[in-house]
């Protein structure tokens, strides 16, 4: 589909949520070039309201806060992101796996996928951070093994209605293998659902990470995130102070504008199905 | 509607037992979620409770206590996701047959 073409048949609710992830990205990229001060640059009183010098004020150590929400950005979407694609990667390959292969690989992998999923998400990421320590890879590969169960679960429902049909048949009689047959006649097949999927896991992955950082946990100070500024700086609250505000309206804002597109990518393909 | 029953009584005897195994699954769900969201809300309002305990060991990197609350948090999981299949079996015998 061109950019065009896009512009035309698409409803104003997806236009706008690219509008706010095209936004997001921009941002994200170009922080150093758009923020008028550093991460951590101390720059002024605490929690000086909004101003001229400063856009949104300063935040409680007087760090200029428009600018810790353009390098937050930077910081929690390029995690978020790491962290989908990891989950998505690991989830299909093994819900595929499970489904084309059958017998006790099925039953091992479904067995996992449950133990993991026994415990409840945020308590089992808090076990794990508490053996591994909060540094950001072991973040980024605990959450991932987290979510891949979602995927998993999904894929491997998917897979299992794919391989029955006859077109898999055929390309197990003709002798292909099983990476082939899964990279050639299931992936095509159950894309659309699964990158759904991974647009909503997106925002998940997302609201995950703010509340790790949220409880200290996740991305540490002084790096900035949105999750853990809304954090340091809830106290403002009491005093009548929007700071917080702004970090907790940016996760909002970034995780509607990207359900916004995952509606119109569901919508689109619900509509194929139907005809 | 059978015939001779009055609207509630087919209410209660044809449509609820049929509606109750996922409202029973959706609120086994909400309570699960609520369980894991209790950690967020305890360190919110300062409130002392398991979840604060839990947050503030794995901060301190005190394994046995976060294993501990870890699988009482886990327990509860389980016996509520238990319990709805139990209920929602009980509200309709139909799901006792294997499909």
């Amino acid at each position: 589909m061109t950019i065009k073409q896009f512009l035309i048949t698409s409803p104003l609710s997806a236009r706008i949520g690219f509008g706010i992830v095209l936004l997001n990205l921009f941002a994200a990229s170009f922080a150093p070039v758009i923020a008028p001060y550093t991460e951590n640059e101390i720059v002024g009183d605490i929690w000086l309201a909004s101003s001229y010098k400063h856009f949104l004020g300063t935040d409680q150590l007087g760090r200029d806060l428009f600018s810790r929400i353009l390098y937050g950005a930077r910081n929690t979407i390029s995690i978020a992101f790491l962290i989908t694609f990891l989950s998505f990667t690991m989830g299909t390959i093994g819900g595929f796996i499970a489904a084309t292969l059958k017998g006790w690989t099925d039953q091992l992998l479904v067995c996992i996928v449950d133990m993991i999923m026994a415990f409840p998400t945020l308590i089992f990421a808090l076990l794990i951070l508490s053996v591994t320590g909060t540094s950001i890879p072991a973040l980024v590969v605990i959450i991932a093994i987290l979510d891949s169960t979602k995927f998993f679960r999904l894929s491997r429902a998917l897979g299992m209605d794919i391989v029955v049909m006859d077109f898999v048949e055929v390309a197990r009689l003709r002798g292909e293998g099983v990476w082939w047959i899964i990279s050639h006649e299931i992936l095509p097949n159950a894309a659309p659902a699964l990158i759904a999927e991974c647009a909503i896991r997106f925002c998940f992955v997302f609201l995950f990470i703010s509340a790790l950082s949220f409880l200290g946990l996740g991305i540490q100070p002084p790096a900035a995130d949105w999750g853990s500024m809304v954090k340091e700086n809830a106290s403002a609250i009491t005093f009548g102070i929007p700071v917080p505000l702004w970090p907790a309206g940016s996760i909002a804002f970034l995780t509607i504008g990207v359900n916004l597109i995952a509606d119109w990518f569901l919508n689109i393909n619900s509509q194929i199905r139907n005809v | 509607m059978a015939p001779g029953r009055c609207l509630e009584d087919s209410f209660i005897h044809h449509a609820l037992p049929n509606a109750f195994a996922p409202i029973i699954n959706i609120i086994a769900i909400d309570l699960a979620y609520l369980i894991s969201g209790v950690v967020v809300v305890e360190v919110v309002f300062v409130y002392p409770g398991l979840g604060q305990l839990l947050v503030d060991s794995v901060s301190k990197r005190d394994l046995p206590v976060v294993q501990a609350s870890g699988i009482i948090f886990a327990t509860i999981y389980v016996f509520l996701n238990l319990i709805a299949d139990i209920l929602s079996i009980l509200a309709n015998p139909k799901l006792k047959k294997p499909h």
